[in-house]
């Protein structure tokens, strides 16, 4: 029987984000047969050379044409399955319109994703930092929010399927971080590449920043520069052995396997339409919203090494709920849809897709959103609760010398002073990448130093000189914050708000604490140390039209979401006080697993999206062996 | 008047708004783009057709007189020409279109074409190439830009 007839499917897994495809590759390659659902459209999924080729390129062409490059601008805009986009942002919440999301307020949740095949990778920057060993304690070490059911060290096997999955290139040796111990890393661990080259203006910035003592709340630190591991490409480490991740039926365990012939090395993945198209990093200098050569990895790369024989995918085909027939009865019995043909159509037909396991991999709002629509899995009530972001705060200054930002990848260098410490129990942490792309982001620069110029009487040979000054001196400085888990920062449904194929559109209820005010008046007491050091001229200017800010003392305060949909089906210890277990299946049912960074607990100062991808290494392997023992 | 007849008088004072050469302004391949562009949008509303003539009638007195001090020109611009009140903004709107490939100004501009963007001269001025286009290649940022211009 061909697999597109067949109706006994092992899993059925929704969204083909890294989440998704993770899954999807490493179950068919276990023997699995799997249905995927994905709500975009069909010819985002092309593999083969000229149909990726042509998605692509027609993605590269509305990005060039849009007159706002925000991530979400290269993508197609469905209706029939919106994604957010922070051009609907507003600060006069409650507010229902434009957009996806429902902003509730008090403050407008920030972040986005992407619904197409590939999910949010096609836009994501690339950072793939661990969290760090008392990320993992919270409760115990700060008192704050809560400890994950496992400790760090049960994830570096994880970890290590995740860097090989998503190709990190870095540098071990130079990842000091704060309390980190001795085993944070297998011992002679290299990472598949070497690392990015760090961007001119690092080292500019590492000269006056390396080492630099700074006092924060009556403390000294010192501050250290690292380089940053990411995954788009570089040169391969000869040093890294590991081939990849293969499941092990005697064992029950996935397993991590080396090249047997010693002569084989580690292949950098390129882009889907050209083995010799992105095998190294170009210097596009635009990894979010595209890497026009897919140097950057996405999740694309991961579903193409499935073995197709066993996979089915279904495209245009936007997931509704779970069925749960019967609430004594723990099973899941099938995944509503509806699909549609048309993108400029509301038509559409609905269908139920089943397997034996279920696994809702659509993102954490989304993934919250529909479990609420199913009424399945909430006993503890904690469903679309916690809902967690980095809230990015930026500072902004002119160096004396050129710098020449706009090149490279978004960031190669970070700054992990205060990724942990006692200072936890007071505010949040938070890591600091040194930006390589200018003011762009806050700003709109540099379009908006042109405009400036010519407001100030600018054209002609000066015009073009105060733009070489002030472009080639651009400095920008993150402070991601880590926003702890709330109750009531949370996703909602109700019956009011649907969209054109009549699904629920997330409400989502969103704030800042005391604890996240406080970091950003702390971070803003670093950021004028490290100015000052390095003689910056500080250009920082919030503004009260700004779409996120608090007043903390007196000041404002603007951040900005760091697209990180974290926290809203959490990941605990008892099915009182979570969503799924450590093996990310949902307490309440016995085939419906939830993966994606819903699961995270707390957020740790690291981007989630490799620590996400090591827990679904880690919920695959628990499917293989549920399905093993059937 | 034949649609091309202002192309040279365009070129001459593309150079001068922006500060870029003539020959780099024709190196961009954009030149008659624009030309037909700008041509094309001045209409009814404003910049009209009306201040399109006249723009290019106060450019011919400029560059087609005998006086070809630069100080003179970019004093005769800086009078004439630049000042957003003059043939309907026209100037800012020519610079901008230069310098980002958008019509419009500041957030109400977007790209004519995706080319535009790609051959936007803001990024020439900033030492740097446009974001998602002409690759500088691995580890490039990794130095200072090495096409400096002066
Ligand atoms: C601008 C930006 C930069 C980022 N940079 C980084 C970074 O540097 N490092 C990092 O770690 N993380 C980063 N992230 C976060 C990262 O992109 C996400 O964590 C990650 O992509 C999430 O993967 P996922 O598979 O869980 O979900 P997604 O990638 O969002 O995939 C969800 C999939 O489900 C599909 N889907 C959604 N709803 C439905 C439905 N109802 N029915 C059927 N299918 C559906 C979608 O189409 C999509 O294919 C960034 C995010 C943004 C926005
Ligand atoms: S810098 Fe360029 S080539 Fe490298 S990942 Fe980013 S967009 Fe791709």
């Amino acid at each position: 029987m061909n697999i597109k007839d067949r109706h006994d499917y092992d899993v059925v897994i929704v969204g083909t984000g890294i989440s998704g495809a993770v899954l999807a590759a490493t179950l068919t390659k276990a023997g699995k047969k799997v249905l995927m659902l994905e709500a975009g459209l069909n010819a985002g999924m092309y593999m083969d050379v000229n149909g990726s080729y042509t998605t692509y390129q027609g993605y590269l062409d509305t990005f060039y044409n849009a007159a706002a490059k925000v991530p979400n601008s290269p993508y197609p805009d469905l209706k029939n399955a919106q994604s957010p986009n922070v051009l609907n942002l507003s600060n006069k919440t409650p507010y229902s319109s434009p957009g996806y999301f429902v902003q509730e307020g008090p403050l407008p949740f920030a972040s986005e994703n992407t619904r197409i095949p590939g999910g949010t990778t096609m836009h994501w920057l690339g950072t793939t930092l661990r969290m760090l060993p008392n990320d993992f304690k919270m409760q115990t070490m700060y008192g704050r929010g809560v400890d994950w059911p496992f400790p760090y060290e049960e994830m570096n096997k994880y970890y290590e399927m995740a860097e090989n999955e998503i190709g990190v290139s870095g540098n071990v040796e130079e990842l000091k971080m704060p309390n980190m111990g001795e085993n944070f890393f297998s011992p002679g661990y290299v990472f598949p590449m070497e690392k990015i080259p760090q961007s001119y203006l690092d080292h500019k910035l590492m000269e006056k920043t390396e080492g630099l003592k700074v006092n924060l709340n009556n403390k000294d630190y010192t501050i250290t520069c690292i380089s940053t591991p990411q995954g788009r490409n570089s040169t391969p480490n000869k040093k890294y052995r590991i081939q990849g991740v293969r499941w092990d039926s005697d064992t029950k365990e996935l397993k991590l396997y080396d090249y047997s012939d010693p002569k084989e090395e580690y292949q950098p993945v390129a882009s889907l339409w050209d083995p010799y198209t992105g095998e190294r990093c170009e210097g596009n200098a635009s990894c979010v919203p595209i890497c026009p050569v897919q140097a950057k990895y996405n999740a694309l790369k991961t579903l193409k090494k499935a073995d197709i024989s066993k996979l089915n995918i279904i495209t245009q085909a936007v997931a509704v709920s779970v069925i749960v027939e019967d609430f004594d009865e723990r099973n899941i019995n099938g995944v509503v849809y509806k699909q549609y043909d048309n993108q400029h159509s509301a038509e559409y037909t609905t269908h139920v897709a089943k397997g034996k396991i279920y696994v809702l991999a659509c993102s954490a709002i989304e993934n919250a959103k529909l479990l609420l629509a199913s009424k399945a899995a909430n006993s503890s009530d904690q469903v679309g609760r916690n809902l967690m972001d980095h809230m990015v705060m930026l500072t902004w200054g002119l160096t004396p010398e050129p710098i020449y930002p706009y090149r490279g990848p978004g960031s190669t260098t970070n700054i992990p002073t205060f990724r942990d410490g006692e200072f936890r129990k007071e505010h949040a942490a938070w890591i600091s990448p040194l930006d390589n792309w200018g003011w762009s982001w806050p700003t709109g620069a540099p379009g908006s130093d042109l405009t400036n110029a010519m407001n100030s009487g600018l054209f002609g040979k000066k015009l073009r000189e105060e733009m070489n000054y002030i472009i080639t001196r651009q400095f920008l400085l993150h402070f991601e914050c880590e926003q702890i888990p709330e109750e009531g920062n949370r996703v909602t449904i109700d019956d009011r708000y649907l969209d054109r194929l009549g699904n629920y559109r997330p409400i989502l209820h969103y704030s800042a604490s005391d604890y996240m005010k406080k970091s950003f008046e702390a971070a803003q007491k670093v950021s004028e140390q490290i100015f000052a050091a390095n003689n910056i001229e500080n250009k920082t200017l919030y503004k009260p039209t700004d779409a996120d800010y608090v007043v903390y003392k007196g000041q404002q305060y603007t951040f900005f979401g760091a697209g990180h949909l974290v926290g809203t089906h959490r990941m605990g210890t008892a099915p009182e006080n979570s969503v799924v277990n450590s093996d990310q299946k949902c307490w309440d049912h016995d085939n419906l697993y939830l993966v994606g960074c819903g699961n995270m607990p707390t957020l740790g100062t690291s981007n989630p999206t490799l620590t996400m991808t090591a827990l679904t290494f880690k919920a695959a392997e628990a499917i293989l062996r549920q399905l093993e023992n059937q | 008047m034949e649609e091309k007849d202002n192309l040279p008088l365009f070129s001459k004072i593309s150079a001068s708004l922006t500060g870029f050469s003539e020959m780099e302004l024709w190196g961009t391949g954009m030149m008659e783009t624009y030309y037909n562009y700008v041509m094309g949008k001045c209409g009814e509303s404003s910049p009209t057709k009306l201040d399109l003539e006249y723009f290019f009638e106060k450019a011919k007195e400029i560059y087609l007189g005998d006086n070809n001090d630069e100080n003179w020109i970019d004093t005769q611009i800086q009078t004439w020409i630049f000042p957003p009140t003059s043939y309907g903004g026209l100037a800012q709107l020519i610079i901008t279109l230069w310098y980002t490939g958008n019509w419009g100004l500041g957030f109400n501009g977007s790209p004519i074409s995706a080319q535009a963007y790609v051959q936007g001269l803001i990024w020439n001025a900033g030492e740097t190439h446009p974001s998602g286009a002409k690759q500088p290649g691995f580890g490039s940022w990794n130095i200072p830009p090495i096409n400096i211009k002066k």
